[in-house]
């Protein structure tokens, strides 16, 4: 585990890089956090067959390093492991987090191991896995064990989060076009929560377009949403 | 070009004006298959039958005729064939979801079942379609209905989008939203409507021009304002009758097998309130699947692409006609 301190300031926020995705994917929404004055580390984990637990334990020790109230700022996988950690966080702010869960056809076809490549494409359905599920990025390494507990938790149809038991106020950012962090699962399970702020981005928002996974993570209009919805009064 | 399509379609077709006790009327355009098991197509709100018999190849009613079901492609009182009753006049402006749900659709399996000689009768329903079948169920619960298939048909407006917020202001329109007018001025557009307002419907991915033109002709009717009306009050909330009962609450109790299907592009009915239908239902068979690449469809499927896409014959249908042909439908044991 790597932590990566962006900008220094008050207000930390600490921002969990998914397994798998690209540090780079992160730094757009990391330098508008340090640009609305928060001061910003990004932890990335490892990818050496960890699972959930261990991945939580990582984030957990990464928190451990940042002295004082923190934002916890999550994205896809990383909202759960986030919340498996039971950080000491002064809120949550999660674009497209995976909070519930149902089987994906797309997702039982990546590749399975210990630590898998998903860089090279998968052939599915006239796309790829990769693009059907994520939308326009290129993942690296993703542990395999992570990737299973994905498909165990849509087979089960919940993912294994006390959503009721998280004591600080959690901020989620949705959109339709989201075929992984779907709103079927994300929404319904979302309501668990006891202090949250659900905000649906995309067409029905007036956005010009809907956004898949991988752009609620990237494009500067939920990114801006996210950073406004954690400035202080 | 309308009588054309018409007089391609393979299936005959018989049109039926069928008086309500409360001296409305609904309609049927009947491909019949006498002694085989009937089902009743619903279409959704500001539609008609034509929803799901737009084109020879765009037409869940032939494709079921085909396979063997005695098709009954309902028309709810002031859409479609009777926009206006025998009289010529349209049905009150306060008619509402509450009208179709305790009043119609009773009224069509009644129907239906008289007329066929059949103690039960299948229902597919899409969009409104399937939320007056929920009224139905929840009111008088499932007697004569053998399944249900729910298409794109949401039941929980909680957290509400921007877009579904300014229905809430569809009370201060007029007493009949002129639909048909606004259809056919989004068929107008050779591309993209302008502030996407067609991908609010369908996905033009999955639409062919010529088809989409002659789906915003031919499938939109009339809304009235007590539609409108019940329906803004759901907003961040539930749908709920005039005397409070809140109908996805009361399904509970409702042990009729049911197939949902939601579309991964569906901004009138997104895939998490077509869920919270499915969730209500008590039924222990029931089904959930959501129409997008991610889960092996060509591809997200908006609220209109059920009955009108190009690929509809190929990826909707079937899977209807399999739950149906599983449930006591006319492929049983095929």
């Amino acid at each position: 585990m790597v932590v990566h301190a962006i900008a220094d300031g008050p207000d930390a926020a600490m921002v969990v890089v998914t397994p798998g995705w690209p540090v780079a994917s992160f730094l757009p929404l990391a330098r508008a956090l340090a640009a609305d004055g928060h001061g910003v580390w990004l932890v990335e984990l490892p990818c050496a067959g960890q699972g959930p637990d261990d991945l939580a334990a990582e984030i957990a020790a990464a928190r451990a390093q940042i002295a004082g109230p923190v934002t916890v700022v999550a994205h896809g996988l990383g909202a759960p492991l986030a919340l498996m950690a039971h950080l000491d966080a002064d809120r949550y702010a999660l674009l497209a987090p995976v909070l519930g869960a149902r089987p994906l056809a797309a997702l039982d076809a990546l590749p399975r191991g210990v630590a898998v490549d998903l860089s090279t494409p998968v052939p599915f359905a006239g796309t790829t896995a990769q693009a059907a599920l994520f939308g326009d990025v290129t993942l690296g390494c993703t542990p395999g064990p992570l990737l299973d507990a994905a498909r165990a938790w849509g087979a089960a149809g919940a993912v294994p989060v006390d959503l009721a038991g998280v004591d600080a106020p959690v901020w989620i950012g949705v959109s339709l076009g989201d075929a992984f962090a779907n709103v079927e699962s994300v929404v319904p399970a979302s309501r668990a929560l006891p202090d949250r702020t659900l905000v649906r981005m995309g067409l029905d928002a007036f956005d010009p377009r809907d956004y898949d996974h991988a752009a609620l993570l990237v494009d500067r209009r939920p990114i801006r949403r996210l950073v406004r919805a954690l400035r202080r009064p | 070009m309308i009588v054309w399509i018409a007089a391609a379609l393979a299936a005959p077709r018989e049109e039926l004006r069928v008086p309500t006790p409360d001296g409305a009327e609904i309609g049927f355009t009947h491909l019949a298959n006498p002694g085989h098991p009937a089902v009743i197509l619903c279409h959704g709100v500001s539609s008609n039958h034509r929803f799901w018999d737009l084109a020879p190849d765009r037409s869940l009613a032939e494709a079921l005729w085909t396979a063997g079901y005695d098709v009954w492609n309902l028309d709810l009182r002031g859409h479609g064939i009777v926009e206006r009753d025998a009289a010529g006049k349209r049905p009150s402006v306060k008619t509402n979801l509450d009208t179709y749900g305790t009043v119609d659709v009773p009224a069509a399996i009644a129907h239906v079942r008289a007329a066929t000689g059949q103690d039960e009768v299948a229902w597919v329903g899409h969009s409104m379609g399937g939320m007056v079948l929920a009224i139905h169920l929840a009111r008088a619960g499932d007697a004569g209905l053998s399944t249900a298939v729910i298409v794109a048909s949401p039941l929980d407006f909680r957290d509400p989008d921007p877009v579904l917020a300014v229905v809430g202001l569809a009370p201060l329109g007029p007493a009949r939203y002129p639909t048909p007018l606004g259809g056919r001025v989004l068929a107008a557009f050779d591309r993209r409507a302008p502030l996407s307002a067609d991908e609010l419907l369908y996905n033009p991915d999955l639409v062919a021009p010529d088809a989409r033109r002659a789906m915003l002709h031919a499938v939109v009717s009339p809304m009235t304002r007590g539609e409108a009306r019940q329906l803004a009050r759901a907003i961040d909330g539930d749908l709920v009758g005039a005397d409070g009962l809140v109908y996805r609450e009361a399904l509970a109790k409702v042990d009729l097998p049911a197939y949902f299907l939601a579309g991964r592009a569906d901004r009138i009915a997104p895939p998490d309130r077509v869920w919270a239908y499915y969730a209500a239902m008590g039924s222990p068979d029931r089904r959930f699947e959501v129409a997008s690449r991610a889960d092996g469809w060509t591809g997200d499927y908006g609220h209109l692409d059920f009955g009108c896409a190009d690929a509809a014959k190929d990826e909707v249908f079937p899977r209807i006609l399999a739950w149906l042909d599983a449930h006591g439908g006319a492929g049983a044991g095929r």
